[in-house]
């Protein structure tokens, strides 16, 4: 006597069903070369769009560990050049008002100075 | 030649004496300048170029109270001296005075609304501008 059951179907097959099923129920994971190059498209975007490369390496390689690491070195790397970007813009702002001042006390001795000339050719 | 209460003074030596000044005061030589603009006020007792030349001495020299007076003694010799104003602005503005600077920069402008007298004046308007923005 064969074991029959559910309509003729066999354990096995039962088996394969099952796991087939389950297969298709888990959450979907990105293979490796699409973990490997959603990090390195976000390394590459950080590098031309700050912000963006954390974002694109997320989306093109899923949410596992590896993608998130390289995810979160990314936004370490883009609030390190953040901090580098205010020190510069600091530096900049700083250098502007100089050149300013300096500019200011040019144009106050050049025009003293062309005052004075005129004062004195205007003497008849 | 220069016809000031009869004194003939050759116009084109009292000019070189005011350039000469200006070098000396330039060079920091300030007795230099300072005997030279004495000499052309002498010459022209009538015009303010002697006191407003020594106004720009003393200045340098940070005689700021003596820079002011000769200033004034200029502006009684020309109210409508726009240059003496403007070196009365710089004087003050160089006392702390940033009002009374106001007024003699922008008295300055009114009588000569052009020229290099007015691009001092404005100048010094945004130095002053400058300075109180940096509290």
């Amino acid at each position: 006597m064969s074991p029959v059951s559910n309509g003729g179907i066999t354990p096995e097959l039962n088996q394969l069903e099952q796991a087939q099923l389950q297969q298709a129920q888990e959450p979907h994971q990105p293979g490796l070369f699409r973990r490997i190059l959603g990090g390195v498209a976000g390394m590459a975007g950080n590098m031309f769009a700050p912000g963006l490369g954390g974002a694109l390496g997320s989306l093109i390689g899923g949410g596992s560990a590896f993608s998130s690491g390289l995810a979160a070195s990314g936004f370490a790397a883009n609030a390190s050049n953040l901090a580098a970007a205010n020190e510069l813009l600091a530096v900049a702002k700083q250098s502007n008002q100089e050149e300013e001042a300096t500019e200011l006390a040019s144009n106050l001795e050049k025009s003293r100075h062309e005052t004075f000339m005129a004062v004195i050719q205007n003497i008849t | 030649m220069l016809k000031d209460k009869g004194l003939q003074a050759p116009v084109n030596e009292i000019k070189l004496m005011l350039e000469a000044g200006c070098v000396y005061r330039y060079a920091k030589r300030y007795r230099e300048a300072r005997d030279i603009f004495q000499g052309v006020r002498v010459l022209l007792p009538t015009r303010e170029i002697g006191d407003l030349a020594l106004a720009g001495v003393s200045m340098d020299e940070g005689k700021l109270s003596e820079a002011e007076t000769h200033c004034l003694r200029a502006l009684e010799l020309n109210r409508a001296s726009a240059a003496a104003y403007a070196q009365l602005g710089e004087i003050q503005l160089r006392q702390n005075n940033s009002t009374g600077a106001r007024q003699s920069l922008q008295k300055s402008m009114e009588i000569s609304p052009r020229g290099p007298t007015a691009a001092w004046a404005a100048t010094l308007l945004k130095l002053a501008s400058y300075i109180a923005s940096k509290g």
